[in-house]
């Protein structure tokens, strides 16, 4: 086994992160949640770690209704949402579920073109400071209604 | 009636070829406000399982 590892990946609400949940109104407070396990001697070592959220758009045909974004006066494809925490201790033993949360689901994306509504997926990744461990999550499904 | 409207219009599929046709009306797109916050604590095993475990 791998002495880092994403043993799963879903969305949920905030107030409740242990049950995933894959169908979201757009203001509805909306969570990614990555459960890990981390082996015992990496935790010993207390090493850090950074962690990657990501929302994505998998519509990604330029033709047709990718995530855009403006930035410098022009429109450009934006395939992702991400939200970076870097420098993470490892104190919660050897599996813990780590999150990022918006109030809603509408504040992570409200500056994305076409990430409104419709059915998108989160993955995540742990990377260990230093060592060459690291761990990338499956994927997970969700609806977005207005 | 009028938020059912202005969700409807904050949902509006554009297509980039459209938005950028229409940038003007984009012209101040709203900012990453939205930041978000980490949260993280330990896996607890639920009640069900440690019963089982305790059986054994």
């Amino acid at each position: 086994m791998a002495l880092v590892d994403i043993t799963r990946v879903y969305t949920a609400d905030p107030g409740d992160v242990w049950t995933p949940k894959d169908a979201f109104l757009l203001n509805d407070p909306f969570a990614i949640v990555l459960n890990v396990h981390a082996d015992a001697g990496v935790v010993a070592k207390a090493p850090l770690f950074d962690a990657v959220f990501q929302i994505v758009g998998p519509q990604q045909d330029l033709t047709g209704y990718p995530w855009w974004i403006i930035q410098s006066g022009d429109v450009l494809a934006s395939p992702t949402r991400d939200a970076t925490w870097n420098d993470i201790s490892f104190q919660w033993g050897t599996d813990f579920g780590i999150w990022w949360f918006w109030d809603s689901y509408y504040e992570a994306i409200q500056h994305v073109g076409n990430a409104k509504q419709g059915v998108f997926y989160v993955q995540g990744t742990v990377n260990v400071q230093g060592t060459d461990s690291f761990a990338a999550s499956d994927r997970f499904w969700f609806k977005v209604r207005a | 009636m009028q938020e059912h409207k202005d969700r409807a219009a904050m949902a509006e599929k554009i297509s980039l070829t459209e938005a950028k046709k229409r940038i003007d009306e984009f012209s101040h797109p709203k900012p990453v406000t939205g930041r978000g916050g980490g949260g993280a604590a330990p896996i607890r095993k639920s009640k069900k399982i440690a019963r089982r475990k305790g059986k054994r």
